[in-house]
């Protein structure tokens, strides 16, 4: 499948299965998939070079009240495509009169309509080795590039219908020093710019300069930290975790239960919206429904909103706002504030910078503690300058401290963190964040 | 189904070494929440790839459609994307891989009549109808019934064929009570290597193991937070496993051995107490069927069982033919991709620390101010071997007797330190597969371990 007909073939798709719709049926068809080119190298060389055709087409089939559904590749040739799709529509017909009844069953009544075509500017295949290695010359480089089309359609059988494509390419990459020491970059967009790039390779180069230093052992601890935009994303996506859904936090489940039952706060520094004006990932979710264009969620520290599906606003008896199913942030933005990045060191003055956090988990979810790694580019400060990288250390701190009585200042400069994951597909969109200086942060390990 | 006899497609062979795999993944997923279907998936993913490697630089191409012209195209594509790279680099001209050729049919699909999506629903609410009647103090009833075929046929240039249909199911049962008003919850998984069919016969065979969950269920709910800080401890067979798995199988993969992990420097050295011994097997344990078997590998290559540690010494890494031919040794048949679309990464297969001579009760008994630690929610490890797990179910022991319930926690340390600590291995062995590994791609894999004491540190609060 090539990119020009990916949306046609959604069409035709979506025509012959709502043709063969019977009276009392309500159907809903999810597409998606990709036409991607990866290249993975070491040592700054390419290694392998592969190409990813992959489309998938999910049904969901309402009927009488109970509901099922199942999902099927899309092949390209569209006679067998729409073959197979009414074969599985057949199947799902079979199985549904057999369900019970669905007591949170959720069908949309509205009829929208949205097409998102974001064109990118990408290198060709042939192009990407020479464009991107040259500037690798002299370090050591391991990762993967990704670039590509990827889409999303949705429509049902009420008239509703979306459509969502976009061209990007992400570039993953960790530089290591001869004793194996790491920084980690990642660059991506959908246009792409070679000076952009060559000085995003620049200052990778240069952040390596520090790891080559003899790494440092500091204590288990409380110490002043800066944790950079990098380390912020991977906190905030903890949130996606039984944090700001709202059917976690009406099972108890949730790290933003204290916020929510006992009013609890956060640092008035702290303001993070479910954004999707930066355009990144689709507005409509698993059943079409559109999302508005910004959400607050916790503004000046104060829980404003939860994600609400559907279903959880049915089950609770709540209004919904359009969440996806597993009511996780699409879209994050997380507002800057006041410290200049050439700052940054002068405010640690005495304390760590970490460039990168790792392997992020609940210690103690409902108290919002989380645990992981430092790793990567991550340096003791003194006197307000770099002195030498640390070795990894495990923190162990609540979000309670780190996003609210600890958090002193947050950068200004909000920076575009990109999803990078492979798994099932290339992930879209990213996380915009600012990095945060704290005036304690604890490392228990 | 896919497909079996794809061995005619070796005439479009380029002279390259080239793979061809046509694979289809078919899922299942039902769910009930307090009696209600929340969920009732089935989807299916299938495709064909190929990979081409030449002078050191792999080609890769793949395609959903699995047409004769497809495959063509998918195979020329490949070997077009390799000449690509020599074309551009010939550094490492006349690098070959070893050779490897390896003929085998594994199907282990149902003998028996399928079961359709409503006999699946009225067996999970048969269980929460259970669940419901008999014990008034479970709060909330989750229950997911999930399975999982995966259906794989690989061609090689070398003449190595394999056709695999690898099965597993399992049923995810979270229960909740109530303490002050705060929930408290605990999950336990059933089920292994089949179709759903083959593992589950009759919701009767599960309800002594639902009494059993509820108990704890219960002593969790009455429990206590642990004592932060270094401890003795046994960890229980499910523990065991996922460290066998995180901290110390990941760092002995070789391509991540060739990114730096921790293993690399310790070849034939002490890396853990000479009672423990650490096997990544194939596909059989002591006569029986491994829960993630794999007889052939995503390369062609015949799998055999790499033993990583024995009594204490590091002896092995898991191969793939590029890292073998790197270490100069014989490639183990760990490549394993998970989809059509993924290329084979080193990937466990059923990683287990081997059983030892002592009584669990015994190494509860010899424990004066610790915990017995039994189930784990989630974890994850890095290539420095540094861990950290959530515990979810697990007793104090005091004076060495089981003493109160612990509620959630988490322990962390450095598996090759930690394993140093090893003090007594009991000698009965647990298997589990419900989990999926993580590395770019997903993964189905088996852990296993006996009961092992150590010193480990644990979270508190």
């Amino acid at each position: 499948m090539i990119k020009i007909n990916a949306e046609n073939q959604f069409n035709q798709l979506t025509e012959n299965i709502f043709n063969d719709k019977r009276g009392d049926e309500f159907i809903t068809l999810s597409f998606g998939g990709e036409n991607s080119h990866f290249l993975r190298f070491s040592q700054s060389k390419i290694r392998q070079n592969g190409r990813v055709h992959d489309a998938s087409l999910s049904i969901s089939l309402i009927y009488d009240n109970r509901k099922c559904s199942g999902n099927i590749p899309i092949t390209g040739d569209l006679d067998n495509d729409i073959l197979a799709a009414k074969n599985e529509l057949c199947r799902l017909r079979d199985e549904v009169i057999q369900l019970p009844v669905d007591p949170f069953l959720v069908i949309p009544n509205k009829v929208e309509i949205s097409n998102n075509v974001n064109k990118g500017s990408l290198l060709s295949s042939k192009d990407t080795p020479d464009s991107i290695i040259l500037a690798m010359e002299g370090v050591d480089i391991a990762g993967i590039w990704a670039s590509g089309f990827i889409f999303s359609g949705n429509a049902n059988s009420l008239g509703q219908k979306h459509w969502f494509s976009t061209e990007t390419f992400s570039l993953d990459c960790s530089l290591i020093t001869k004793d194996e020491r790491m920084v980690k970059a990642t660059f991506s967009d959908s246009k792409w710019n070679q000076n952009k790039y060559e000085k995003f390779m620049n200052d990778s180069k240069q952040k390596l300069y520090y790891m080559e230093k003899e790494s440092i052992k500091i204590k288990p601890g409380n110490y002043r930290t800066y944790i950079a935009s990098a380390g912020v994303k991977d906190l905030l996506d903890m949130l996606s975790w039984n944090g700001i859904s709202e059917a976690s936090i009406q099972r108890g489940q949730s790290a933003l239960c204290n916020m929510k039952n006992e009013k609890s706060q956060l640092s008035p520094c702290f303001s993070l919206a479910e954004d999707f004006r930066t355009g990144l990932v689709p507005k409509f979710n698993g059943l079409g429904e559109i999302s508005s264009e910004t959400l607050p969620l916790i503004h000046n520290g104060i829980l404003k909103n939860t994600l609400i599906s559907s279903q959880t606003a049915k089950e609770y008896k709540l209004n919904s706002n359009y969440a996806s199913a597993g009511e996780y942030i699409r879209s994050p933005y997380m507002s800057g504030g006041n410290l200049k990045e050439d700052d940054v060191l002068k405010e640690i003055d005495r304390g760590l910078y970490l460039g990168n956090l790792h392997y992020l988990n609940w210690s103690d979810n409902i108290g919002g503690r989380i645990t992981g790694m430092t790793r990567y580019a991550c340096f003791w400060v003194e006197d307000g300058k770099i002195v030498a990288p640390i070795e990894n250390m495990r923190f162990d701190d609540s979000l309670y401290n780190f996003f609210g009585n600890n958090l002193e200042s947050v950068n200004e400069n909000v920076i575009f963190n990109p999803e990078i994951g492979t798994y099932n597909n290339r992930s879209l969109g990213g996380t915009y964040c600012p990095g945060i200086l704290l005036s304690s942060f604890s490392l228990t390990l | 189904m896919i497909n079996k006899d794809i061995t005619s497609y070796s005439s479009i062979f380029s002279k390259d070494y080239t793979e061809l795999r046509v694979q289809e993944n078919r899922q299942i997923t039902i769910g009930l929440l307090n009696g209600d279907v929340i969920r009732n998936d089935s989807s299916s993913s299938s495709g064909v790839s190929s990979r081409t490697f030449k002078d050191g630089n792999w080609g890769f191409s793949s395609n959903p459609n699995i047409s004769d012209k497809s495959v063509q195209s998918v195979i020329k594509s490949s070997t077009d994307n390799v000449k690509f790279l020599n074309k551009r680099d010939n550094n490492r001209c006349g690098i070959l891989l070893p050779e490897s050729f390896a003929n085998h049919e594994f199907d282990h699909s149902s003998k028996k009549e399928k079961n359709n999506q409503k006999y699946w629903i009225e067996y999970l609410k048969s269980l929460d109808d259970y669940i419901k009647t008999n014990h008034s103090k479970v709060t909330s009833r989750t229950l997911i019934l999930n399975s999982l075929d995966m259906e794989k046929n690989l061609l090689t240039a070398t003449g190595s064929t394999s056709f695999s249909m690898t099965p597993k199911s399992h049923l995810y049962i979270v229960l909740s009570a109530e303490k002050d008003g705060n929930p408290i919850e605990f999950m336990d998984v059933y089920g292994g290597l089949g179709q759903l069919d083959d593992v589950f016969n009759n919701p009767k065979n599960h309800f002594k193991a639902i009494d059993k969950q509820v108990g704890y269920l219960i002593d969790k709910a009455n429990g206590i937070h642990p004592d932060a800080g270094k401890k003795e401890v046994v960890l229980d067979g499910d523990l065991a496993g996922i460290l066998a798995h995180e901290a110390v199988g990941h760092t002995t993969e070789a391509d991540l051995v060739l990114g730096g992990s921790v293993a690399g420097d310790n070849m034939n050295k002490q890396v853990s107490s000479s009672l423990i011994s650490l096997v990544d097997f194939a596909n059989v344990y002591q006569g029986e069927i491994c829960p993630v078997p794999v007889y052939v590998d995503d390369e062609g290559v015949k799998s055999e069982d790499v033993t990583i540690i024995k009594d204490g010494i590091l002896k092995s890494f898991m191969h793939n033919k590029d890292t073998s031919r790197h270490f100069e040794t014989n490639p183990t048949g760990n490549a394993r991709a998970y989809a059509f679309s993924d290329e084979p990464l080193i990937r466990m297969r059923n990683t287990a620390i081997l059983p030892g001579k002592s009584k669990l009760d015994d190494m509860i008994a010899s424990v004066e101010d610790g915990y017995y630690l039994m189930k784990t929610g989630n974890g994850q490890a890095d290539s420095t071997s540094e861990f950290m797990f959530a515990v979810t179910m697990g007793y104090e022991i005091k004076n060495g007797k089981l003493g109160r319930a612990i509620q959630d926690t988490t322990i962390s340390g450095v598996a090759f330190d930690m394993l140093k600590t090893v003090s007594m291995i009991s000698d009965d062995m647990k298997w589990t597969s419900a989990g999926m590994c993580g590395k770019k791609q997903p993964m189905a894999v088996g852990m296993g371990g006996p009961a092992i004491k150590c010193q480990i540190n644990i979270g508190g609060r």
